[in-house]
């Protein structure tokens, strides 16, 4: 399977301890970081789809936009910069609750 | 120095009825003085119309029982007894049955006259049974006013998975009041505000009112911290801090004091809800923009307006246990307000014996978004000495002193 790079890391990882997949796909990840720095590091600029359909990417970083919402561990709508990382941790970005259980806003 | 011929105090739901109410039925010149303080009510309020609902305990005032009868218990120790509602005498019903049936034509004359829309829903408010004990208490509710049972309407469990498809299976039923609905409480106060400053009505907003002047038993206006108001009529609807201007007023005191609820806000989610709910937990209600209001504790802790762990919980545990599809959905905002309360949950409203120039119209407690209607009609026919549309006397602040006196 092909494992996603890290080529957005502003200095390097101190240490890769383990992976985490996003979209089914493996990256490196290190303890301590969150979610978002991974998807930022791995060249994931749209995370979110929010409630009408649209993308979004992360704004604010510090948990209050809520613009970062993505699936972690089959659980909708988790903040990613407010997740941190953990081995085997399931990611998967641009999924969106209601679509998925076919729910509809007005 | 200013002169008005009527100073409000307190531009909450019921201050700003009152204005609207009487710059739409008078040409007297009126000022409403407002300070919003952290516990505002109606900025804490669900926007239940819930005329039916709140006269026989249900919306908060269920817990509100609920919490009456889990610290009568833990005083004596005793197990606790059978939930029994708690209904409120006659004279309530009408006077919220009567604010209730304002609202379908205020909204058509806010829209029309004033082009503000405080969405005004007709919802019903359903009472969801989980288990016998809960239809017991749902027979006891229909039992206690069988003078609105064309109101009332019974559903089985598959009437109301129907109705209300997000329901939990284990609902056994429902009663729902018809006419029970529900507006959004911001926008009805901005919409009193905004038809009473397009009416002529000076607004003083963020100015707080720092004391009544007094000549004998006459009040003659009020004082802010840059002005004076002079006026013919003070009328006090300054809500939980209601009593402290009272004082100033009449040198007496009368009990009105802040009882605190609790409040969970929702994300905003698709329709999911047709009517409001309203469960032994908790009551629930989808506003217009798709967040869902879970509501209230019902706690005595003076002007105190944190958020408590423990109160969240159950209120998010009732409304997940009501609506299991509430279990992966995120929590917006927490937070709580301070109602107005009075011993007998009935409104203080009207003047004062002995005293000139002075009306109440406070102690609304859980039902000011839904009474501020009348009450704003009430204090209009008050003030321009015309008969009042409902008989005030069950409402005077005279029947604390009587009820003191003979309990001395």
């Amino acid at each position: 399977m092909k494992s996603l790079k890290r080529t957005r890391d502003i200095t390097p990882l101190p240490s890769r301890n383990f992976k985490i997949t996003v979209d089914d796909q493996p990256v490196d990840a290190c303890e301590g970081e969150t979610v978002l720095s991974v998807l930022l590091a791995a060249n994931y600029a749209r995370v979110m789809e929010n409630d009408r359909n649209v993308a979004s990417g992360a704004y604010c970083g510090m948990g209050v936009c809520h613009c970062c919402q993505v699936k972690i561990n089959a659980k909708h709508k988790q903040r990613a910069c407010q997740t941190l990382v953990e081995p085997q941790m399931s990611v998967e970005t641009l999924t969106n609750r209601f679509k998925e259980e076919g729910i509809k806003h007005d | 120095m200013k002169k008005y011929d009527v100073v409000i105090a307190g531009g909450g739901a019921v201050g700003a009825a009152c204005a609207y109410f009487l710059s739409r039925d008078t040409d007297l010149k009126i000022a409403l003085i407002d300070l919003k303080k952290p516990g505002n009510a109606s900025r804490a309020s669900a926007g239940g119309l819930w005329a039916i609902g709140e006269s026989v305990g249900l919306g908060c005032g269920v817990i509100f029982f609920k919490t009456l009868s889990k610290l009568h218990s833990e005083a004596k120790g005793e197990e606790v007894p059978v939930m029994r509602p708690h209904q409120l005498p006659d004279c309530f019903f009408e006077f919220a049955l009567t604010s209730n049936n304002m609202y379908p034509a205020l909204h058509q004359e806010m829209l029309e006259k004033h082009g503000v829309d405080f969405k005004f829903e007709r919802t019903g408010l359903k009472f969801i049974m989980y288990n016998e004990e809960d239809r017991l208490y749902a027979e006891q509710i229909t039992q206690g006013i069988p003078h609105l049972a064309d109101q009332v309407r019974w559903l089985d469990a598959e009437e109301l998975k129907k109705e209300e498809p997000y329901v939990t299976d284990d609902a056994i039923g429902a009663i729902d009041f018809i006419c029970d609905h529900q507006v959004n409480p911001y926008r009805l106060v901005d919409a009193y505000l905004e038809g009473a400053r397009q009416n002529g009505v000076s607004l003083y907003l963020n100015t707080e009112v720092t004391s009544v002047i007094r000549n004998g038993n006459v009040v003659e206006g009020v004082k802010t911290a840059e002005q004076t108001f002079f006026c013919d009529t003070l009328i006090n609807a300054s809500g939980a801090w209601a009593n402290e201007l009272y004082q100033q007023a009449t040198g007496r005191t009368m009990p009105v004091y802040p009882v605190k609820g609790q409040i969970v806000l929702s994300e905003r989610m698709p329709k999911i809800m047709n009517g409001c709910i309203s469960t032994s937990d908790c009551y629930i209600a989808q506003k217009d923009n798709g967040e869902i209001l879970i509501g209230s504790s019902t706690e005595e802790k003076g002007f105190d307006t944190t958020n408590s762990l423990d109160k969240i919980q159950e209120l998010s545990q009732g409304a997940m246990k009501c609506l299991p599809i509430l279990k992966e959905s995120s929590i917006k905002r927490c937070w709580a307000g301070l109602r107005p309360g009075t011993p007998d949950e009935l409104p203080i409203l009207g003047p004062v014996d002995g005293v000139e120039g002075y009306l109440n119209a406070c102690g609304h407690f859980r039902t000011g978004i839904l009474t501020s209607a009348i009450t704003g009609q009430l204090m209009t026919e008050l003030v321009t000495g015309k008969k009042t549309t409902l008989d005030l006397t069950p409402f005077s602040v005279e029947r604390f002193e009587e009820a003191a006196q003979k309990a001395g």
